[in-house]
């Protein structure tokens, strides 16, 4: 795979590779086979899925790079549309993310997940005499990505962010996206307290009350679970707790 | 029972009444919310007998809510209890551990939770500064 930021098929793109007049690939000796894999001249007409994923599963393969180029030629544009969508369902421009940029690096890294480890992620794919099925697959793993990849920018605003900017964002997002959001942060903070469980729940719900429902302090002190607490204690808490965002921004930004 | 004040803003009257020790009438509220915060007293009543406090307290889930009618949505007794009843529980008892771990896995009953307690303090600060003038 090639590194940078532009997104990479897996191909080896200076490899050359030229049709002869026959419509046989002219780089690879038609003799030459590995593996029992059909001779090149057989690949001038389009790849069956079946016949594509093996191939794009094999570095040694002599038609490791075509196979690849095929495939990015014919599932590239439907990952963009599938990221594309799910970037605008997250508003990410109100996350001050570059949107093409954005779309670019989730492109990028459902290529290398769908590459590494011998195409492992292809290779799970059972359903290989259908096309839709496939691009359902495809589609799935394209929005996790996407998921995974902006949730780390929406946890950071809910901690960081400036208060009623992140509402503002709240309001902007659909209410199973919301839900989702929360979800993912309330179980990041569970892994994050780990074996510390004495009030972990107790003092993850109050950084939510404070973050995410942006309640003031004497709002939360009338919780009847809560109302023996102080002030201080409130601050004490919230800043524990999202201590660990506030680090990994800084490592980020480092 | 459908009314136009939320439960939050009744609980605040009702607040109020119970720690001046005497029904009031306010003028601002309508008919229907008169009556609303008049439930929610006979509510009161029940709840403080040992036996409402605790069916109300036992019956939360201990994960989130898996049907579309969550359990704090128009649960009116719950809130009753928690806010006018029972509210010298320590930070530490297993109803509230319970009630931090429901909260924390079920976002609707959160989102819900929350609009209460704004509602709650807010008209609780309102009143008061109507009462000291």
């Amino acid at each position: 795979m090639n590194s940078g930021n532009k997104p990479s098929s897996g191909i080896d793109e200076s490899v050359p590779s030229s049709k002869s007049d026959d419509g046989a690939f002219s780089n690879t000796p038609q003799s030459t086979q590995q593996h029992g894999e059909p001779p090149m001249h057989q690949f001038d007409h389009s790849f069956s899925l079946k016949e594509l994923i093996p191939l794009c599963a094999d570095p040694e393969s002599e038609h490791y790079n075509h196979a690849w180029l095929e495939f990015t030629k014919r599932y590239k544009m439907f990952m963009y549309k599938v990221i594309t969508r799910k970037c605008r369902e997250f508003n990410i421009a109100r996350l001050s993310l570059d949107f093409s940029e954005t779309v670019n690096d989730i492109v990028f890294e459902v290529f290398f997940k769908l590459n590494i480890d011998h195409a492992k992620a292809l290779q799970d794919f059972r359903a290989v005499d259908d096309e839709r099925k496939f691009l359902a697959y495809i589609a799935i793993i394209c929005e996790r990505m996407t998921s995974r990849y902006i949730k780390k920018y929406v946890e950071d605003f809910v901690i960081t962010g400036p208060p009623d900017l992140f509402r503002a964002y709240m309001n902007s997002i659909t209410p199973d996206l919301s839900w989702a959001v929360y979800e993912d942060l309330v179980s990041d903070l569970r892994e994050q307290a780990g074996q510390r469980k004495k009030n972990s729940e107790r003092d993850i719900h109050i950084l939510m009350l404070r973050r995410w429902a942006e309640l003031s302090k004497q709002m939360i002190l009338m919780h009847p679970c809560i109302a023996s607490l102080s002030e201080h204690t409130l601050d004490v808490v919230v800043n524990r707790m999202g201590g660990p965002f506030k680090a990994n921004k800084k490592d980020e930004l480092s | 029972m459908q009314q136009e004040m939320s439960i939050g803003h009744a609980l605040a009257y009702l607040a109020h009444e119970i720690h001046a020790g005497r029904k009031r009438d306010w003028p601002e509220l309508n008919e229907k919310a008169q009556e609303y915060v008049q439930s929610l007293r006979d509510r009161w009543e029940w709840i403080r007998s040992d036996q409402g406090s605790q069916a109300i307290l036992t019956g939360l889930p201990k994960t989130g809510c898996q049907t579309d009618q969550t359990y704090l949505n128009n649960n009116d007794d719950f809130f009753v209890a928690r806010l006018l009843v029972c509210r010298d529980d320590e930070h530490g008892s297993d109803f509230c551990v319970r009630l931090f771990g429901h909260l924390n896995d079920c976002y609707r009953c959160f989102e819900e939770f929350c609009q209460v307690l704004r509602d709650f303090y807010q008209m609780n600060q309102k009143l008061l500064t109507r009462l000291k003038e």
